[in-house]
């Protein structure tokens, strides 16, 4: 055999070797690509955190929103938030739905025409801020003018909003902060000191509840659902016992030891009941009291005239031995607290600190103390403004609304279109389509929560000085801008003194303006863990303080990436000191019984003082449930589920009835019942609850308009309107008739 | 081996829902509508339910999920083995065997094991915010709580790129992280010294519907002193 190739070896061979050089490239080109999608899939999935801070109330709680390829796909508590401190509610992760709400305003826009089916037209920002401009100018000079309203946040943004439309000559309104309706005034009136009352319910070992929804949303929602969980079972060999009373079952009467059915208007004449008991059975300290209080022989002669177990029994149905029993027993524990809802009655609110006074839970752990601040100035009340407006007795020319919670307050107008009838011009700052937008004539689109600047001052709760900061979260996602930049755009189109008090063109501007003053107030922390805060406390008791950073540029650092800012220092003793004055003390005295001439008009009473209408024999009480009760989006599908729960009627109104009551209608679960007052009707599922007072039924009110986002319009139904012409009043006469 | 169980203190727990919130963001489930909620279609793997207990003088809200039992009924009937019990003691549901037959939804006595009876859907714009962590169920299957098992698979991973062992902090659930009244403990029961094994065995703990023998991991500390 010859060695030579043949010619058939020669073609397998040539073939192989072209073969493999192509395979080969093919081969090293396919790797390639697989190399390059492999690093590709590297950069995708990626996970990353960012604080923020939640505006869907006032608490302003810091949230941690989880991005993955920079998305926002969750929101949880920021850990070092020293509110929130890692936890949230329902309402501040629905945050998440605001951001990607398919019904947000798209960019700035204005109506087509006025009247009939609102229609809207998209509209450059430039031309929206020079129409807003020019009818700002020329309402300037006009009787009354331009009203402005906003949720009565604080912080530099607000700051920049009031100065702003101060410069502009506008009358600003707002929807007030929780403590500053009744609390913070009565407790001026009270002790004389001007403080927000801080309640430390963790550490009370018993809290009586005149109607406060310390399990719902009271003050501030997640520091009192801690607050409630550590009272409950902080320490594992005490538990804290919670007496409700309240005129429905609530979710904290759900919760409570001891639930007492009181109407709202009766409740002030059970709280000076049980203060009469005190006094009685010499349960107080009298030397300690007369030291502070100057009028406290008269206090006690008005309780023991007017209040006797008796009277009270038969004003509020509660029977004597309960009034007995609950007085001893407030006494009998080592750290009592009584707690008040924030809108109470003055009458409930006075009655409520002047126990806490005779309990001697003023300045004490598991008590009630002050927590100093500036005087606030006096606001108008944005739903008494836009009832004037609404009612003709205001005519400004031009109205301006930063958001809807002046339009969802229970005792707002009630038909806010009548709202765009009287005045010739509206404006909306809102991101959504909701009450504002649905009247306004030109809508200027903010930032969504995740996508702002933020440094707020939160309401009041906390012993400590706590403010939240944080840049935006997430990008930009539709053609909004930011407050601080809108305010900017507006005061250079108007111009003169209004583009002169604009020192800023930025939100950002604000915020890192806020947080260098932060850096040069030689006090306080970025947001730090619990226990670094409570070291920083003990030194600043101590009269030090250790600085978080070498340099300013680096203290601001620190506090955007912590998400805030806190000074823990507090002082405990700030209600005794303002009372060392010596006899400032000024307790309230209570008139006599009946309840029409103790309780306020704003609670109820006014449904109880009216003689009884036949045709309307039951007192209709509004109230919020907590996951409805947002100042911000109200489109949120994933908190209308929420709603009726555990009584399984999510996605619905419901009026609560009595057994009695719901035994004469045949009321099963599920069973829909029609509302009627003198001014319209109501359709809403009926929920029967045992020990509900006869003569009193509860409804729900719910954020929902026909011309607001898609989830919102499912729920359709404005019950305000039951309450016609007096939305002030909480309860209405209504008849109620099953369907 | 961890077995994992969960402790909800019902005298903290105030019913305000914050868990289900959290569970529906991070397990992607879909928004219902009046209508679906009308029939009993809500997508809640925990809701709220009203419970008539001992000593209480009025029923209690009680947050209920699938009690991860240790003897579940669910997963005798399934002639899949679509769900089964996993060698941690949850109660996993695979989802690509399940053929709709429904029958563990029938079996369950807690009522939480849920039927999709459409293809989930978000609008176009909120696509965006599902958790990639987590598939989407399509129609015709049947889904449950699995106490974020996903967050334990990538709890694990990052132990395990650190090279160190799974600590207790490691793995909690969305519900469990997110409640404001710090009333869920997670953790686990095998384990004699971590907090949830101390707490499930405390004077106070029931199961609900003991009775019958389901033996669930989901533990309730009841109310009252």
């Amino acid at each position: 055999m010859s060695d030579a190739p043949s010619r058939r070896d020669f073609l397998v061979y040539s073939g192989a070797a072209i073969a493999g050089v192509t395979l080969g490239e093919t081969g090293r080109r396919w790797l390639g690509r697989m190399d390059e999608r492999a690093a590709g899939w590297r950069d995708r999935g990626i996970e990353t955190f960012a604080v923020s801070v939640c505006r869907e109330c006032l608490a302003g709680c810091g949230i941690r929103v989880r991005l993955v390829d920079g998305v926002p796909v969750k929101i949880d508590g920021n850990p070092l938030c020293p509110i929130a401190r890692g936890r949230l509610c329902a309402k501040g992760q629905a945050a998440l739905e605001s951001y990607f709400d398919p019904d947000r305003l798209l960019g700035p826009a204005h109506r087509i025409a006025r009247g009939g089916p609102a229609r809207w037209e998209p509209l450059p920002w430039k031309d929206a801020v020079a129409l807003a401009a020019d009818k700002i100018t020329r309402a300037a000079g006009t009787p009354d003018g331009i009203v402005v309203v906003a949720a009565d946040e604080r912080g530099p943004e607000a700051e920049a909003w009031t100065r702003v439309w101060r410069a502009a000559g506008a009358r600003l309104a707002w929807t007030p902060q929780p403590t500053a309706v009744r609390l913070r005034p009565r407790l001026r009136h009270l002790t004389g000191a001007e403080a927000d009352p801080i309640f430390d319910i963790e550490h009370s070992s018993y809290v009586l509840s005149f109607g406060a929804p310390l399990a719902d949303d009271w003050l501030s929602g997640v520091w009192a659902q801690r607050s409630f969980g550590r009272f409950r079972r902080g320490v594992a060999s005490s538990r804290g016992r919670l007496v409700q009373i309240d005129g429905r079952r609530s979710a904290t009467a759900r919760k409570a030891d001891e639930w007492l059915a009181v109407a709202p208007d009766q409740q002030s004449a059970l709280a000076y009941g049980i203060a009469s008991v005190l006094f009685r059975e010499n349960r107080v300290d009298r030397e300690r009291l007369a030291s502070v209080a100057g009028n406290l022989g008269n206090f006690e002669h008005q309780l023991l005239t007017y209040y006797t177990p008796d009277n009270v029994a038969s004003e509020t149905g509660v029977p004597v031995v309960t009034i007995l029993r609950m007085a001893r027993e407030l006494v009998a524990t080592p750290r009592p607290l009584v707690i008040v809802e924030a809108g109470a009655s003055v009458a409930l609110v006075d009655a409520v600190l002047s126990l806490n006074v005779l309990i001697g839970a003023i300045d004490r752990r598991g008590g009630l103390f002050g927590r100093g601040d500036d005087p606030l100035p006096e606001r108008d009340d944005a739903a008494a403004v836009l009832r004037d407006v609404a009612e003709g007795r205001l005519r400004p020319s031009v109205l301006v609304f930063a958001d809807s919670s002046a339009l969802r307050a229970l005792g707002g107008p009630n038909r806010p279109e009548t709202l765009a009838e009287r005045v010739p011009f509206v404006i909306s700052f809102s991101p959504y389509v909701d009450e504002a937008a649905a009247i306004a004539d030109v809508i200027l689109p903010a930032d969504v929560p995740l996508e702002r600047w933020h440094a707020m001052v939160p309401a009041a709760a906390l012993g400590a000085e706590v403010i939240p900061v944080a840049a935006p979260a997430v990008k930009r996602r539709l053609d909004t801008r930011d407050t601080g930049s809108l305010l900017h755009a507006l005061a250079v189109a108007i111009g003169g003194p209004v583009e002169a008090a604009c020192s800023w063109t930025s939100s950002e501007d604000l915020v890192r303006a806020e947080v260098k003053r932060l850096a040069t107030a030689k006090r306080g922390t970025p947001f730090v863990t619990t226990y670094e805060t409570e070291w920083m406390q003990q030194l600043e008791s101590g009269g030090w303080w250790a600085q978080a950073a070498d340099s300013d540029a680096a203290f601001s650092d620190r506090v955007l990436a912590s998400g805030g800012w806190v000074d823990p220092y507090f002082d405990a003793g700030q209600l005794t000191e303002a009372l060392r004055g010596g006899r400032s003390l000024s307790f309230p005295l209570p008139e006599a019984l009946p309840s029409a001439q103790i309780a306020g008009r704003a609670t109820g009473a006014d449904a109880a003082a009216e003689p009884p209408d036949t045709r309307f024999p039951i007192a209709l009480v509004a109230f919020q449930p907590a996951v409805a009760a947002t100042s911000g989006n109200a489109n949120l599908p994933a908190l209308f589920e929420l709603l009726g729960q555990p009584d399984g009627v999510p996605w619905s109104l419901w009026v609560e009835i009595g057994s009695e009551l719901a035994e004469r209608l045949g009321v099963q679960a599920r069973t829909r019942v029609r509302l009627t007052s003198a001014h319209a009707s109501l359709d809403v599922m009926a929920v029967r609850v045992e020990g509900m007072p006869a003569g009193v039924a509860a409804l729900s009110i719910v954020p929902g308009a026909q011309t607001a986002g898609r989830w919102s319009r499912l729920i359709g139904k404005d019950p305000r309107r039951l309450w016609g012409n007096d939305p002030a009043a909480r309860a209405c006469a209504v008849q109620i008739a099953r369907i | 081996m961890s077995r994992w169980g969960l402790v909800i203190d019902l005298d903290r727990c105030t019913g305000c829902q914050a868990c289900v919130v959290a569970c529906k963001h991070e397990n992607n489930l879909p928004f219902s509508t009046p209508e679906t909620a009308d029939v009993g279609r809500l997508m809640t793997w925990i809701q709220l339910v009203a419970a008539d207990l001992p000593g209480r003088p009025m029923p209690s809200s009680l947050p209920l999920m699938c009690q991860q039992c240790d003897r579940p009924p669910c997963t005798d009937v399934c002639p899949t083995s679509a769900t089964y019990l996993n060698p941690e003691g949850i109660v996993a549901q695979i989802y690509p065997r399940c053929i709709g037959c429904r029958y563990c939804t029938n079996a369950c006595p807690y009522a939480v094991k849920i039927f999709n009876w459409t293809e989930p859907e978000w609008p176009e714009s909120m696509a965006g915010m599902r958790n990639p962590d987590v598939s989407a169920r399509p129609k015709g299957v049947v889904e449950k709580c699995t106490f974020c098992h996903h967050r334990l698979i990538a709890a694990r991973e990052r132990a395990r790129v650190a090279g160190r062992e799974l600590a207790p902090e490691d793995y909690v659930p969305a519900c469990v992280q997110i409640c404001p009244a710090e009333a869920m403990t997670f953790g686990d029961l095998s384990d004699p010294h971590s907090d949830v094994a101390a707490l499930a065995s405390g004077p106070r703990a029931f199961r609900w519907m003991e009775e019958l023998g389901t033996q669930p991991k989901v533990v309730y500390l009841r109310e009252g002193e």
